[in-house]
Order: structure tokens, then C-alpha cells, then sequence
């Protein structure tokens, strides 16, 4: 059974691949069938002429007999196909102008949905990269519950008494940890600090145990440790987020000067 | 002598083909002269159906085909059996003759 099918699909490829060539092989063909009909009445007498035409009428409708075995070849289907999409292209290729608008159309259209779903999945789809992201919650003022701006570095303002007194007594929590947008930072990064031009990377401010909360361990190096937490603004460690190592460091883990605030806040 | 045309049963031109072919390759024109003349001039197989079922045959795999000069130096399509083309030669002939055998006991019933 296997090698019938293959040479079905030869067969087939081969009329839909080199169709000219294969339409050319069936009239050639059947030309031959007809002239040696033709030659087998010459050599009963008749003429030329005539042997020819009672051939011909013999063999009966040539067109009929392409179409039965242009069937026998089943890629009818596909070959229509194959020809609507050509009559398509063509009258595209006339209309220059419709087809651009109608491309332009759907490029911005196509566009425009995959970014918005980039967008949207990474928000919203997919789980936070972390180790319990149905477990983690945002904690805030009362008075803003259900207001969108809640859990918002930009209005939610909380001390960092308020923050451990909340944490210390919190019978709800397993931990808890704060963070902040730093705003505009100025760093200059290197040995020779002092010269290196200022950068201004994205940063936030965390609590100690943002890491550990989370549950999530560091790639290369260390978070931090229980001692920096300590006393705020004490200890200025900072931690690299993967694509800011890779892109500002290349991901090299050699150790290079400590980062230089210039500005600095106070917690 | 004048040819009656018979009514072949469906799948009998097949193996008619196979069977002429399995003694030497020919075109389609050789393959009807040569079972017209064998058949003492019984059978004459319609164009029509001839070609459509070669080119059947062919697309099963039963038989292949190749370009080749005619004796009168023309180009002709040439067909000959394949392996499994033999194959289902002897499956058919086989067929065939339980099929007559049956038929004529049946006939021969009175």
C-alpha cells in the first residue's frame, strides 16, 4: 500500500508542479494514438486525407477524453484552487492603489492587536514571576479601598514605623515588605567613581525583605541580608534586576565599584 | 470478420493492460492493436476509456511510464509493469478466473 501512495503523490505533485509539461504529454499522446490510426488505414488504401479524418472521428472527442484523464489525476480541487488564487494576485497586481490601503489596513490592524496583547499578557495574563502569586496582596489606608490608585507608589505614602508596627502585629500576614519609586537617581557607576558619567537607571526602593517574601533568590551574587535592614539609609545595597545586568554589565560577575549616590533620599 | 463490441465489466480493461504489458513495454496505441489482434479481433478497447485508465494505472503505481522513439522513429509514451504492478497482475487474473469458473457453473446449472 505504501508505495502506492507514494507514487499517487508523485503523480500528483508532478501535474500540479510541471501542469504544462504534463498537458503537453497527454495531447502529445494522443496525437501519436491518432496518427498510427491514421497509418493503419493509408496502408488499406485510403488516402492521406482521408485515413486522417476517420482516425480522427474515431478516436472521438480528444477534449473529452483530457478531461477523464485530467480526473483520473484528482488534483481538480487543487488546481482550481491554485487558479482562483492566481485570477486573485492578478487582479490585486491591477489595483495598485486598493492594495496598498487594503495591506496598510491589515499591517496596522495585525499590528496593533499583537502589541496590545503583548501588553495585556504580560500585565494581566500571565502570573507575577514570583513563588506564590496567588498569595500576595496589597495592603493599604482603608479610606482607599476601591480606589484605582491603591497599592500606588505615587499616593500610598506609609512611614517606615507605621510599616513595622503594622508588620509586627499583623496576624494575617506570613511577611510583609515595602517598597517605593526612587524617582530620578543619579549614579555613577565604577572605580573611578568620581569621574564616571552620572546614569540615571529606573530604580525602587525596597525593604529588606523584599526578597525573601517573594521568593525569589538571586540569579548570581546576593539579596540582602538580615543586618542591612536594619536602620534605613544605612546601608545603600543595591540590587540588579537581569535585563539592567545584562544590558549595563553584560552580565559580567566581576565585581565593580560600588555605585556612588548623588542624590539621596531620606526614608 | 466484423468486431462486436462487447461490453468489458468494470475492472476487466485493467487487467487486460496489465496483462499486456507484463510481455513487453508498449504505448497505449500498441495496447489496443495488441489485444484487438489477440482477442481475434473480439475486443476493441474505446479510446476513451483507454487512456483515462492508463493514466490510472499509472498514478497507482502499477504501471510506469517513459518517453521513448516509436519504431517509425516518432516519440511515444512508453508504459511497462512495475514490481507491483506484477503483483496485482497475478491478484487479478486470479480473481478472474474464480470469478469465470463460478459464473460458468452457474450458467452450466440445469
Amino acid at each position: 500500500m505504501l508505495p502506492g501512495i507514494l507514487s499517487d503523490i508523485r503523480y500528483r505533485l508532478r501535474a500540479l508542479v510541471s501542469r504544462d509539461s504534463v498537458e503537453q504529454e497527454l495531447d502529445a499522446e494522443l496525437r501519436f494514438h491518432i496518427a498510427r490510426e491514421a497509418e493503419k488505414y493509408e496502408r488499406q488504401g485510403m488516402s492521406h486525407a482521408a485515413a486522417v479524418r476517420r482516425a480522427r472521428l474515431e478516436f472521438g472527442g480528444v477534449e473529452q477524453m483530457k478531461e477523464a484523464s485530467r480526473d483520473v489525476r484528482g488534483t481538480a480541487r487543487l488546481e482550481s484552487i491554485a487558479r482562483d488564487l492566481r485570477f486573485g494576485v492578478r487582479s490585486l497586481r491591477s489595483r495598485p492603489a486598493f492594495t496598498v490601503t487594503v495591506i496598510a489596513t491589515l499591517a496596522l490592524g495585525i499590528g496593533a492587536n499583537a502589541a496590545i496583547f503583548t501588553l495585556v499578557d504580560a500585565l494581566m495574563l500571565r502570573p507575577l514571576p514570583v513563588a506564590h502569586p496567588e498569595q500576595l496582596v496589597i495592603v493599604s489606608d482603608p479610606a482607599q479601598v476601591n480606589n484605582n490608585n491603591v497599592g500606588s507608589p505615587l499616593t500610598d505614602f506609609v512611614s517606615v514605623p507605621l510599616f513595622r508596627d503594622v508588620r509586627a502585629r499583623n496576624t494575617v500576614f506570613t511577611d510583609m515588605y515595602a517598597n517605593g519609586e526612587s524617582g530620578g537617581l543619579d549614579v555613577k557607576i565604577g572605580p573611578a567613581a568620581a569621574d564616571a558619567t552620572v546614569e540615571q537607571p529606573h530604580a525602587r526602593f525596597v525593604t529588606g525583605n523584599f526578597f525573601s517574601v517573594l521568593g525569589v533568590p538571586a540569579y548570581a551574587g546576593r539579596t540582602f541580608t538580615a543586618a542591612e535592614d536594619e536602620t534605613p539609609g544605612e546601608d545603600p545595597v543595591v540590587v540588579l534586576t537581569y535585563d539592567y545586568w545584562q544590558r549595563r554589565f553584560s552580565g559580567s560577575k566581576k565585581r565593580n565599584g560600588l555605585p556612588t549616590r548623588e542624590h539621596t533620599r531620606t526614608c | 470478420m466484423t468486431d462486436v463490441r462487447l461490453d468489458l465489466p468494470q475492472g476487466t480493461l485493467d487487467l487486460l493492460i496489465l496483462k499486456s504489458l507484463s510481455l513487453e513495454p508498449m504505448h497505449g496505441w500498441a495496447i489496443s492493436e495488441r489485444i484487438h489482434q489477440v482477442s481475434r479481433e473480439t475486443l476493441q478497447i474505446p479510446q476513451g476509456s483507454l487512456y483515462p485508465a492508463l493514466h490510472r494505472l499509472e498514478r497507482r503505481g502499477w504501471i510506469s511510464a517513459s518517453w521513448g522513439a516509436s519504431d517509425n522513429n516518432r516519440r511515444a509514451k512508453y508504459y511497462e509493469l512495475t514490481r507491483a504492478g506484477r503483483k496485482q497482475l497475478e491478484t487479478e487474473a486470479h480473481d478472474w478466473e474464480r470469478l469465470t469458473t463460478a459464473v460458468a457453473l452457474v450458467l452450466r446449472m440445469s
